[in-house]
């Protein structure tokens, strides 16, 4: 039976619940399960789904925002016959062919690449309107939806969730484990952030 | 996520206690920071329309990084003002089709062509509402961008803004500096960051 979001708030307030602590209320509990949903969603890959993109002629670059709302990461791209496209980088495309935005041609694409969450780029241009599937990764940030992950992922949700509750307590062992048990469990390392690794 | 949730969620975790002035610049200093990431989780692309004999452009309005150029079908090459400067000695005057673009100066908010454009870019009324299809114009530059935009963010990305911020802020010597909160925020920041894919 799914579990409703209303459900999913009182089981982290009861998780989070000690003597002395803040008191927090459904909705601050709501808007930090939702973001843990959507992060652990994305981690951990489980909620998938796809829809059709209608691609237009000479046309490669694709806003995902605006074509596939709920898509966050692309995981694959089937194009209209049902053929796997490959997957490239954008580097590895603009190697292969420098001239590739303006490529077209009557054959179905063949490669696809996402640049950042926002542009889908497929690989060449019809020369005519035509169709890929796109299956991706399921944007699941919703304070009001069902919970969509399963049973399986749902304790790093609320440890995600519970983590972002002691973290405003100042509970910061408390934070500190579940830190631990997210590094375990979801197979991420901890090192410096994504700023700090910049080159230099 | 809006910026204005970004923020929300800034003072939400730290009940209130930041400057919420100087967490907003944080909050645009970090989604900047993000935006000029190899891979930036926030990208644009965009035409720009050339003029004949003009060297200088405006950036996209959200665009703070390139990641790849193009002029009319060829793609454009990333050089700085020395390399120009050693390929042509006359290289401020020089004209012709683009073949690399300089933004030496990252927050100058322009790009520059070398050589200088000597055609004007074609039509940009865009007639069937597909400016990067049917009616995608010649000579034109063609820009994809990591963007600072902050409108519409995913909500990891908002969180790990959010978290950040709150890093920053509670580092700094101030009224309210508190170096375990501080460092706290700095994990969870890290690892959502890393569930999302900041690599």
């Amino acid at each position: 039976m799914a579990i409703t979001m209303a459900n999913a708030a009182e089981v982290l307030l009861l998780r989070v619940r000690g003597t002395g602590g803040y008191a927090h209320t459904a909705a601050e509990a709501k808007e930090l399960l939702a973001i843990a949903q959507h992060t652990i969603n994305l981690g951990m890959k489980r909620v998938i789904e796809s829809d059709t993109l209608t691609t237009l002629a000479y046309q490669q670059i694709y806003s995902i925002p605006d074509n596939l709302p709920d898509a966050q990461l692309v995981v694959s791209v089937q194009d209209a016959a049902g053929a796997d496209m490959d997957r490239v980088t954008l580097p590895e495309l603009s190697a292969y062919d420098n001239t590739w935005h303006r490529r077209a041609g009557t054959t179905n694409p063949k490669t696809w690449t996402q640049i950042g969450r926002e542009l889908l780029v497929i690989y060449p241009a019809k020369t005519t309107d035509s169709t890929v599937t796109v299956e991706y990764v399921k944007s699941l940030y919703s304070t009001t939806a069902d919970i969509a992950l399963e049973d399986d992922d749902l304790e790093m949700m609320y440890v995600l969730a519970e983590a972002l509750i002691l973290l405003k307590q100042k509970k910061f062992a408390e934070v500190e484990t579940r830190v631990a048990f997210l590094e375990e469990h979801a197979g991420i390392r901890i090192g410096r952030n994504a700023i700090e690794r910049r080159p230099s | 996520m809006t910026a204005a949730e970004i923020r929300a969620l800034v003072s939400d975790l730290c009940l209130d206690k930041n400057n919420a002035t100087v967490s907003d610049v944080y909050v645009t200093q970090i989604l900047t920071e993000l935006s000029r990431l190899p891979s930036p989780p926030i990208t644009g692309a965009e035409l720009v329309e050339i003029t004949s004999g003009t060297a200088e452009y405006d950036l996209p309005a959200t665009a703070t990084s390139i990641l790849a150029a193009f002029y009319d079908t060829k793609a454009l090459g990333a050089a700085n003002t020395s390399d120009v400067k050693e390929y042509s000695s006359t290289w401020k005057d020089d004209t012709g089709t683009p073949l690399a673009y300089m933004m030496d100066d990252t927050t100058a908010r322009t790009f520059r062509l070398y050589p200088i454009p000597d055609t004007d870019s074609g039509d940009f009324s865009f007639p069937t509402g597909t400016p990067l299809g049917t009616d995608y114009p010649d000579d034109a530059v063609l820009l994809i961008f990591g963007s600072n935009r902050d409108d519409k963010v995913p909500a990891d990305i908002g969180a790990y803004v959010a978290l950040s911020t709150l890093a920053r802020e509670f580092s700094r010597p101030s009224g309210h500096q508190d170096r375990n909160f501080s460092e706290a925020c700095k994990k969870l920041a890290n690892v959502v960051g890393k569930l999302g894919g900041l690599a």
